[in-house]
């Protein structure tokens, strides 16, 4: 492999990194899950990430305008602000509440519970030094005005208070009368909102999106769901069945980039090309067949009928416009293809348009041998009356002429077709679930049609736990990228003359789960070349020469993983790795591998590595990069102009 | 009228009565708070806030300073450092400290509740004068 190729390879692979790590998609997948994940309600859901043990907990803020990233292997805790549920009814559901507001009532029923604190600051400073007590009178201040804040914004509270003031022969004993007030007044507005919620039911499910439909899932508390088998996420990573598949291709697929250039890998764009002229070359070469034939047929019988054949071949003429419009179909679908890897922003869009195009041209070869048919039966029936007269070497030869298009013309077509058609989609299919799969981060609207099932329990509103839980680990088999979705609603009495029960959805929150720290064995094909100069490589015997600088060579790599809670695009597109490289190197080019131990910098998901390492065997140090290419995954039969598709 | 803990400012003795505010507003370590003008509404205001000048937190004390003629220590009252954004507005505003009913002092001398004539004012809320008084950084 020689320096400009290699050079091509680099930016290529750069290019193809670029392709895969969606560069500008996180932006725009980011502006989708804004849009898509904001909390419904006024901040009823907050949740807690519990870690390995109880004191790693990290709180997620359920007013956080994202998807949020979970560990895989963690605890969820789910608090429940009932206030905030109240709040949300009393905005939402048209229930007419107390002018004091939950966040108000909070307040002041937290310094309710700190009357005896608060009172005992009243009198002697028992002691305590100047700084300590005027601590203490700024405490009591800030406490006492919040109250009489409370009390002055309610003219009857107010007033009865003045009244026991204005009245009294103990003024500190006061200020115990206004705890008593204003408990009095709390009281009873619970005893209000209890009585305006009665009938109102609020239930929370979950469920996780594992890639086919959403289950349901146990939150601890709020149902009575089954748990899932437990199932830990491995802090080890072996290789997936595909990836040992593809370190099995891996010799091979080096042998043949040594031996055939590196742009060998990087031919999606390529193998898409000559698959449509390919099928072109089948088309055409079919149509014509078919059409050379017809027309033949219609010449003779033209030529040696009444002129008043000519006006009668129009099923004939339709073919012939079909052929044209197929051609110009595929044409369209060449110059997309050109456009694929200019800018991988529109990929998606002309990844679809290719699909739509396959389409057009698979239904328009679907009808051709209708078509064919029609135009067959129109001479046919035409020259019902006037086959008789024709001589019998015309006859013959038109009986011929459409033998000729059933056994020669058409024979391969169809099988061609359909073979391209499914190669086509498979390819778009590749690049969807690899690129497009990935870029989309989510479409987190897949909760909002969710229902909760039976066994989801129904709280009265003064009745809803502060809390539910639930153990990921519990949820049965998991994989990164995997999707949590919760959500909370109110029941509401059916309304007058109706029979169903009316359901609002308060909040919602979706989660993604990504392992943070693991190990991970990642096979890869690396471009390895020797840190030594000509006459130094002589020296260890390696045989490369300077211009064939780089050797392609099957690897893996031990990598040690970290993961982002905060990038989605991170864990999905970069997650950076460091750790050990282990390659069989043959720089001798004895056909006998050598072993190199290297440190490796892995990024985008292991789609690139980097790092340096030592051939073992020969004693020499060398660099080298890697890249996960789809080596295996896609294989194009080839189709030559005018053959089979075998 | 028994006013226990108020000091009432003579409005004939500009010296005097200095001295008497200089004294109180200075020298004592106590929350004050300082009624403006004359009539039966300032009266009963005196006398609401006498009878909550009786309270004492932590040891420290409350005061009523009864200026029937603001003029009289107009330059003393202007000086003192305002506190809160709500006396800063109001004070600044007050252009004839007349319009003012009261204000309340904090332990470090610095103006925190500012009342104006055309409020609403009842003992409860001379009170919470006296405790946003209180409630002013200590050092």
């Amino acid at each position: 492999m020689n320096k400009a190729t290699v050079r091509i390879g680099i930016i290529g692979a750069f290019a193809f990194i670029f392709f895969f790590s969606g560069a500008g998609m996180d932006a725009a997948a980011k502006k989708e899950g804004e849009k898509n994940t904001g909390p419904i309600g006024p901040g009823v859901l907050s949740f807690e990430e519990i870690g390995g043990n109880e004191s790693k907990v990290r709180t997620i803020k359920a007013a956080e305008n994202k998807i949020a990233i979970l560990d895989i292997n963690s605890r969820l805790r789910i608090k429940i602000d009932k206030d905030a549920v109240k709040k949300y009814a009393a905005d939402q559901l048209d229930i007419r509440i107390s002018a004091k507001m939950p966040e108000e009532i909070e307040v002041i029923s937290n310094i309710l519970n700190m009357e005896a604190d608060i009172l005992g600051f009243i009198g002697e400073g028992k002691g305590l030094d100047e700084q300590t007590r005027k601590k203490n009178l700024q405490t009591f201040s800030k406490k006492m005005r919040e109250l009489q804040r409370f009390i002055l914004a309610d003219p009857a509270l107010s007033k009865k208070v003045n009244e026991k003031m204005e009245n009294s022969d103990q003024p500190e004993d006061d200020y115990r009368f206004i705890f008593s007030v204003i408990r009095e007044e709390i009281d009873r507005i619970s005893g209000e909102y209890n009585q305006v919620f009665a009938g109102l039911n609020f239930r929370l499910g979950g469920w996780i999106n594992r890639g086919a439909a959403p289950e349901p899932i146990h939150i601890e508390g709020f149902d009575t769901i089954q748990k899932g088998e437990f199932y830990e996420f491995p802090f080890f990573v072996p290789p997936t069945p595909e990836e040992w598949e593809k370190l099995k291709k891996l010799p091979e697929a080096a042998k043949n980039i040594n031996e055939k250039g590196i742009s060998a890998v990087f031919n999606i764009k390529e193998q898409l090309n000559q698959y449509v002229a390919g099928l072109e070359a089948e088309i055409k070469n079919s149509l014509d067949c078919t059409l050379k034939s017809l027309t033949g047929i219609k010449s003779q019988i033209i030529s040696r009928a009444t002129s008043d054949f000519k006006e009668q071949f129009k099923a004939t003429d339709t073919v012939i416009q079909k052929v044209k419009d197929l051609l110009d179909l595929l044409q369209q679908m060449k110059t997309i293809i050109k456009e694929l890897d200019i800018l991988p922003g529109k990929l998606e869009q002309n990844l679809q348009l290719v699909q739509s195009l396959s389409t057009a041209i698979k239904n328009d070869i679907a009808t051709l041998p209708d078509d064919i048919k029609n135009a067959k039966q129109e001479i046919e029936n035409g020259l019902k009356g006037a086959l008789a007269t024709l001589g019998k070497d015309v006859q013959a030869g038109i009986k011929n002429g459409l033998e000729q298009i059933k056994d020669d013309c058409l024979k391969n077509i169809m099988a061609t077709i359909a073979d391209a058609r499914s190669q086509i989609d498979s390819i778009v299919a590749f690049f969807k679930d690899e690129v497009i799969k990935n870029a989309a981060i989510m479409s987190p609207q897949w909760g909002a049609a969710l229902e909760l099932s039976d066994k989801v329990e129904r709280f009265s509103i003064d009745k809803i736990p502060d809390e539910g839980n639930v153990d990921l680990r519990y949820l049965g088999k998991r994989d990164e990228g995997n999707e949590l979705y919760f959500k909370a609603v109110l029941e509401t009495k059916p309304k007058e003359g109706e029979e169903k029960v009316q359901t609002v959805t308060v909040d919602q929150k979706y989660f993604i789960l990504f392992k943070m720290v693991y190990i991970k064995l990642k096979p890869a094909l690396i471009f390895a070349a020797p840190l030594l100069k000509k006459t130094g490589r002589a020296e260890h015997g390696i045989t490369l020469s300077d211009k064939k600088t780089f050797q392609a060579v099957a690897s893996y790599s031990v990598l040690f993983k970290f993961g982002s809670r905060k990038s989605v695009a991170y864990n999905r597109f970069l997650r950076i790795g460091i750790g050990l490289n282990v390659a069989a190197l043959d720089f001798n080019q004895d056909s006998n591998y050598e072993v190199g131990l290297g440190l490796v910098l892995s990024g985008f998901n292991d789609f690139v590595q980097l790092g340096v390492g030592r051939n073992m065997d020969i004693d020499a140090n060398y660099f080298f990069f890697g890249i996960n290419l789809p080596i295996g995954e896609i294989s194009l039969p080839k189709i030559g102009a005018g053959g089979s598709s075998e | 009228m028994n006013l226990d803990r108020t000091i009432i400012i003579p409005a004939d003795d500009r010296s005097l009565a200095q001295r008497l505010f200089k004294s109180a507003v200075y020298d004592e370590d106590v929350l004050v708070v300082v009624v403006l003008g004359e009539g039966p509404q300032k009266e009963q205001i005196v006398k609401w806030a006498d009878k909550r000048a009786q309270v004492v937190v932590q040891d420290f004390g409350r005061k009523v300073i009864w200026i029937r003629d603001a003029s009289v220590l107009e330059d003393e009252i202007r000086k003192l450092p305002l506190e809160s954004e709500d006396a800063k507005e109001k004070m600044d505003a007050a252009v004839d400290l007349n319009a003012i009913a009261l204000f309340s002092i904090s332990l470090a001398n610095t103006v925190m509740d500012v009342i104006k004539n055309d409020e609403k004012i009842n003992i409860l809320r001379i009170d919470m004068a006296f405790v946003y008084a209180g409630e002013a950084e200590v050092d």
